[in-house]
């Protein structure tokens, strides 16, 4: 009964199944969960006891965890998370606290760890849920678009609204339609289809008796039009809609006299005059717009010819004025010939249209193409000839209607029922998918598609991850990733108060972001250490960005744009001492130490603070009673005696006054608020440590727990889902495979490896994937 | 052969000038669908809209004295003095589901994900978000069809673009006040010209085209709905509701275009001149663009139903405009300093200001025998009540306009606790809306 289910899938023409569609697997993990491997015992119950047991056990339960609570043997199927949390708080340092005393050494901690992952892995209900279906970022269709025709397009940014992200990435949100964004999708969709092919170059025919006429003699001409007895002028006013080519064709009369014809000037806009002459043909002429708006065009006789005795009378005749445009630029036109071409006959086509229909879904569909959707089309292009729309027209109307389809602007997931453990694993074309929506936030291109049959195999998905982020596609990635994980996103809605930032402009967002998003991307691609992120001794600026730190241009190998640098004195801690994120974590007149230290527990270590309680008790006031201004750092001293914000303040507070050296725009300074700077710090029962540069050195000196961080993000970024509990071990077999021989862990390495890794093709677990009845036959 | 030019920049000043001159034509009603005016002989349809506001408010410079009619305005609401009669201010209301009730901090982002749900949020900052159906949608629902659009969700702020947004919660929550259902929140349009655009139509389409245009987006819509519903029968439960959420909606242009094609040639199209920018850097200019496209659609009757979220909460934008530098969230927090709680002072102001000159407007614009403010009820306030206490009791609330023959220029006082669920119910009545109950709602405000 399963196998009949498996072939009417085939039978609709599926190679794989669609995600959640099926019902149950084939082979043994389908019938009975099989039984997990039982987890290797690294440590006893008696050894966490021993860590973490005054604050945990026997009654006590600070933070609410006890781990009296947790009947160890069955805690695995019970409540991975519990076991999850325990893993990370004791992974990343956290646990035990430097307060409680007695730490245990690395090794032991690694023994802990290691133990836990191993249950974790073997635990029945540790593996990772499905997540549904998600849409494409408005970012993320317009690559999709603008590959798929070969050209840069911004329609859907600018129709859709953006999508708040969860879990800090864009690629977990996971919103339904509402009609408000269908319309937007199917105005972005036609808009982008206009830019791709050019609209029909529009037509505006103008009557000569619609031209303002200045001339001491002016009167209707005979038929239609108007005349010129005496030298004037004529003007009217023409709409170009969008930049480009226009043609303007003149059909001009006159009534011949003395030994020339009629001459007149032409002049458009500010242009310089050309000179025209009365022939019997039409006049052409061909100019260029640089943005949409009108035109004036304006003409002038210039020689007139009156001889009283004879009578003889020359005059100048405006018939009319039909302005087309604009006309396609070589790409566009080589596009229309590709996409839209007509064939000779009607009797071709539509099966011409049927040839083009499979060739545009075949590529915008991500391989999700059905005949059935594709029937769909055709009637869309069969409706739009029925009712006079041109085959061009039609197929538009078509490929709009594509572009719509969830099959586009969707990422639909399939997996393979192969595989007899309990992960169901996502067919290769959905590889292919996730590989290339990963590294270049857009579509597979050729070669990954011609690839697409080898990429269950991990050595040829390292490869063609390689091969794309070689490709510059990869730098949309780069800053798609590091503008959500380090937040400089933030910075698209930064505005400061022009006093406080003299010569700002909203070019400074973009330029701020790309500091980071160059830093990241050069770390990925030299191959460095995923710790010079934030440890390097160049950066990347611009000229303006150069003055914004107080280094003299001239001092640095500049080129267009952006060039690579020497970083600033004291800005050599990366993406910590980068304008962007030292802006985006102060208030808009001042810095906020508190913002700062809670920027790098969340985005640099993934300990995000606990919220504050409810009630926050005010910060004491600037100045003590005798009217003496305190420093941030002791105002910040008195708030951390209160009981309930001393907890988090003890770790958030001594980062971000280490960092009170950089003023609210990210610039060295020396004094704040009348008082020289103090950026001396130290965690409650730890060693101190002196700024930007000792707080680097903390980070350093843990490569592993960095590592970690960075890893865990790229996870949840390439596949839209937090890495489950079970899939813990598999994650750090993965830091450790990215690290091979070397001390750090290669930015590179860490990305390939875990795309090279199972967890890329997972999907499901069969046994949390609530939509696959196991035992059960259809 | 275009209806009209776009023009590149139109200063607000320009609009209003186009707004206010093109009421004063009797031309313009050519311009109302005729179904519109045939109602407006017997009685102009009562509209609804609801404004919100981040951060609370300084409580202490917000409430007025003296209950009962002619209240005395307090500093904030200054700029409400010549719109007393008009306006009336509603004390004690409070949003239960925006409190903590267990699941600890997120006091903003419960305050905008309940302010018009009355409904608690599930605590998730992933995909599984949760909290219920809004008022204004509840009407976009039930009045649908009777208008072009069933309601209009406009905004100032992009919802958060990075990071972490309240404790713990989605940034769904914080940016959006309008929720179809559950868990699909309306996204809100932010651009005045693409409100304008989604209004009207754009600019480039001739009537010609605009027929042609219809029947090919028809088309179109056909075969996308079709897909998607053959689609959603070969998925799972999670990824069915996005594919049913595809058609469904698609089905709904689908049926809006159809009333339009049925609409008298020229109706709906806007006074000449007035479309306005795509994105303005002046925040006030913002505010009254939007404010402008809620009047227009109110006026020319192409929605009855409007929310306009001011700023998303916990916004910390700085307000230059009134000389105020801090970040309007962390001023709200304001340590007791006199100069932060002055700040907070004018912020709360500036934007009564501009709710002000909306009401006004709304006050100018002429409508049947009377004005156009006659069949508004118009809501505004926020879901915090006190910014530096994060308390969601005695919320700030004003109610504007004589829709539903609302008394209007009073203090009214609710008993302490009064759900503020119970005005969405008075607004929904007043709206025509048959409901009896809405959310924790326990009874109707007394208008």
């Amino acid at each position: 009964m399963r196998i009949a289910t498996c072939l009417l899938l085939a039978g609709l023409g599926l190679s794989g199944v669609w995600a959640a569609g099926a019902r149950a697997p084939a082979g043994p993990a389908s019938g009975q969960a099989a039984a997990p491997a039982a987890a290797p015992v690294l440590a006893t119950r008696e050894d966490f006891i021993h860590h973490c047991g005054q604050c945990h056990a026997d009654g006590a339960a600070k933070g609410g965890f006890a781990l009296d609570k947790l009947a160890w043997d069955q805690a695995p199927r019970q409540d991975p998370a519990a076991l999850d949390r325990m893993l990370r708080t004791l992974a990343d340092g956290r646990m035990p606290p430097l307060s409680a005393g007695d730490q245990p050494t690395e090794a032991e901690r690694q023994r802990l760890c290691d133990h836990l992952r191993a249950v974790l892995a073997a635990s029945p209900t540790a593996g990772p849920v499905a997540r549904p279906a998600r849409r494409l970022t408005p970012e993320e269709l317009d690559y999709t678009w603008g590959d798929l025709l070969g050209l840069e397009t911004r329609a859907a940014r600018d129709a859709l609204p953006q999508v708040p992200p969860a879990l800090g990435f864009d690629t977990v949100a996971a919103l339904p339609m509402t009609p408000a964004d269908v319309e937007k999708l199917l105005g972005a969709a036609q808009a982008f289809l206009a830019q791709a092919f050019g609209s029909e170059p529009a037509g505006e025919r103008k009557d000569g008796s619609a031209f303002k006429a200045e001339a001491q003699l002016v009167g209707p001409a005979d038929g239609a039009g108007v005349m010129l007895a005496t030298n004037g002028t004529l003007s009217a006013r023409f709409a170009c809609p969008a930049p480009g080519t226009y043609r303007l064709t003149l059909k001009t009369g006159q009534t011949q006299a003395g030994d020339e014809n009629a001459k007149f000037t032409l002049r458009v806009g500010d242009a310089a005059p050309v000179a025209g002459e009365v022939t019997g043909r039409p006049m052409e002429h061909v100019f260029k717009v640089a943005a949409a708006g009108e035109q004036t065009v304006q003409l002038a006789f210039i020689n007139d010819y009156w001889n009283a005795e004879t009578k003889a009378d020359r005059n100048f005749i405006l018939q009319s004025a039909t302005l087309t445009g604009p006309e396609p630029d070589a790409a566009t036109r080589a596009r229309r010939e590709r996409w839209l071409a007509a064939p000779r006959t009607k009797e071709e086509e539509e099966a011409a249209a049927k040839r083009q229909l499979a060739a545009f879904t075949a590529a915008a569909w991500h391989g999700n193409a059905s005949t059935e959707a594709r029937e769909g089309l055709l009637k869309v292009f069969q409706d739009g000839r029925s009712h006079g729309d041109t085959h061009a027209q039609a197929l538009q109307n078509a490929y709009a209607a594509a572009l719509c389809s969830p099959r586009c602007a969707c990422l639909l997931e399939r997996f393979d029922t192969a595989g007899s453990d309990d992960t169901l694993r996502v067919d290769d074309t959905t590889l292919a998918a996730r590989l290339s929506y990963f590294l270049w936030a857009g579509p597979p291109d050729e070669t990954l598609v011609a690839a697409t049959a080898k990429l269950h195999e991990p050595g040829h998905r390292r490869a063609e991850a390689k091969r794309l982020l070689a490709d510059p596609k990869a730098g949309r990635f780069a800053a798609r990733f590091s503008g959500q994980w380090l937040q400089t996103r933030a910075l698209d809605e930064f505005t400061p108060s022009p006093a406080l930032f003299p010569g700002w402009s909203p070019a400074w967002r973009q330029r701020l972001q790309r500091e980071v998003t160059l830093v990241f991307l050069d770390t990925l691609r030299s191959g460095a250490p995923v710790t010079a992120l934030v440890n390097r001794p160049e950066t990347f600026v611009d000229e303006a960005l150069a003055a914004h730190y107080g280094v003299a241009s001239a001092d640095f190998p500049l080129f267009a744009g952006f060039g690579k640098v020497p970083a600033p004195p004291h800005h050599d801690a990366g993406v910590l001492t980068c304008a962007a994120v030292l802006i985006l974590t102060s208030n808009p007149d001042r810095t906020n130490p508190v913002r700062r230290g809670k920027w790098v527990m969340e985005a640099l270590l993934d300990t995000p603070p606990p919220p504050p309680p409810p009630v926050v008790p005010a910060l004491p006031a600037l100045h003590d009673a005798q009217g003496k201004p305190h420093s941030a750092r002791e105002r910040l001293a008195i708030h951390r005696e209160t009981v309930g914000c001393r907890e988090c303040h003890a770790r958030m507070d001594p980062i971000g006054l280490s960092l009170e050296a950089f003023d609210s725009l990210g610039r060295f300074r020396v004094e704040a608020d009348g008082l020289p700077v103090d950026v001396r710090s130290a965690f409650p029962g730890g060693a101190p440590f002196e700024g930007a540069a000792g707080l680097r050195d903390l980070i350093l000196a843990h490569p592993d727990r960095f590592e970690r961080v960075v890893l865990d993000k790229l996870f949840i970024y390439a596949l839209g889902r937090a890495p489950a509990p079970g899939e813990r071990q598999e994650l750090e077999a993965v830091r450790l495979r990215a690290r091979g021989k070397q001390k750090v862990a290669p930015l590179e390495s860490l990305v390939l490896e875990l795309v090279a890794s199972d967890l890329f093709r997972a999907h499901s677990s069969v046994r949390l994937n609530p939509r696959l009845s196991l035992g059960e036959t259809p | 052969m275009n209806f009209f030019i776009p023009p590149e920049r139109i200063s607000r000043r320009t609009l209003l000038r186009g707004v206010g001159a093109a009421m004063a034509l009797p031309l313009l009603e050519s311009m109302v669908p005729r179904s519109a005016l045939a109602a407006a002989a017997a009685r102009p349809p009562t509209r609804i809209a609801w404004v919100f506001v981040p951060n609370g408010v300084n409580r202490e410079a917000w409430t007025p004295d003296a209950l009962g009619a002619g209240w005395a305005p307090s500093a904030t609401l200054k700029p409400l003095q010549a719109l007393r009669s008009d306006v009336s201010v509603v004390r004690g209301l409070t949003l239960n589901a925006a409190r903590p009730l267990g699941d600890g901090p997120g006091d903003h982002a419960r305050s905008s994900a309940a302010f018009l749900t009355c409904a608690h949020p599930k605590k998730t900052d992933r995909e599984d978000i949760q909290v219920g159906v809004s008022a204004d949608q509840v009407a976009a629902k039930e009045l649908a069809g009777g208008t072009r659009f069933a309601s209009l969700e406009l905004g100032c702020d992009q919802g958060q673009r990075a990071g972490g947004c309240d404790s713990g919660y989605a940034c769904a929550y914080v940016s959006s006040i309008a929720w179809r259902d559950a868990a699909t929140p309306a996204p809100h349009e932010t651009s005045p010209r693409a409100a304008f655009d989604r209004l009207f139509g754009t600019p480039d389409q001739t009537a010609l085209d605009a027929a042609a245009g219809r029947r090919r987006t028809a088309s179109i819509l056909d075969a996308v709905s079709e897909d998607a519903r053959q689609l959603s029968g070969r998925v799972g439960a999670a990824d069915r509701r996005l594919l049913e959420a595809w058609s469904e909606s698609v089905r709904d242009i689908e049926k809006r275009l159809a009333r339009v094609g049925k609409e008298a040639p020229g109706a709906g199209a806007p006074p000449p001149g007035s479309r306005p920018v795509a994105h303005p850097e002046d925040f006030a200019e913002h505010q009254q663009l939007m404010y402008d496209m809620l009047l227009l659609a109110f006026r020319m009757d192409l929605t009855r139903v409007g929310t306009l979220m001011v700023a998303r909460e916990g916004s910390n934008r700085a307000y230059p405009e009134v000389g105020v530098t801090g970040g309007h969230h962390s001023l709200s927090h304001h340590e007791n300093e006199a100069a932060k709680i002055a700040d907070i002072r004018r912020i709360d102001q500036f934007q009564v200001r501009q709710f002000a000159r909306f009401i006004e407007r709304l006050k100018d614009t002429p409508e049947g025998d009377g004005r156009l403010l006659d069949h508004c009820l118009v809501a505004y306030g926020a879901g915090i009540g006190d910014g530096n206490a994060h308390d969601h009791g005695d919320l700030p609330i004003l109610l504007a306009g004589q829709g539903g023959g609302a008394k209007s220029g009073r203090l009214i006082q609710v008993e302490k606790e009064t759900p503020l669920a119970n005005l969405h119910l008075t607004m929904l009545q007043a709206g025509g809306v048959k409901a009896g109950r809405f959310a924790d709602s326990t009874g109707v405000v007394g208008l």
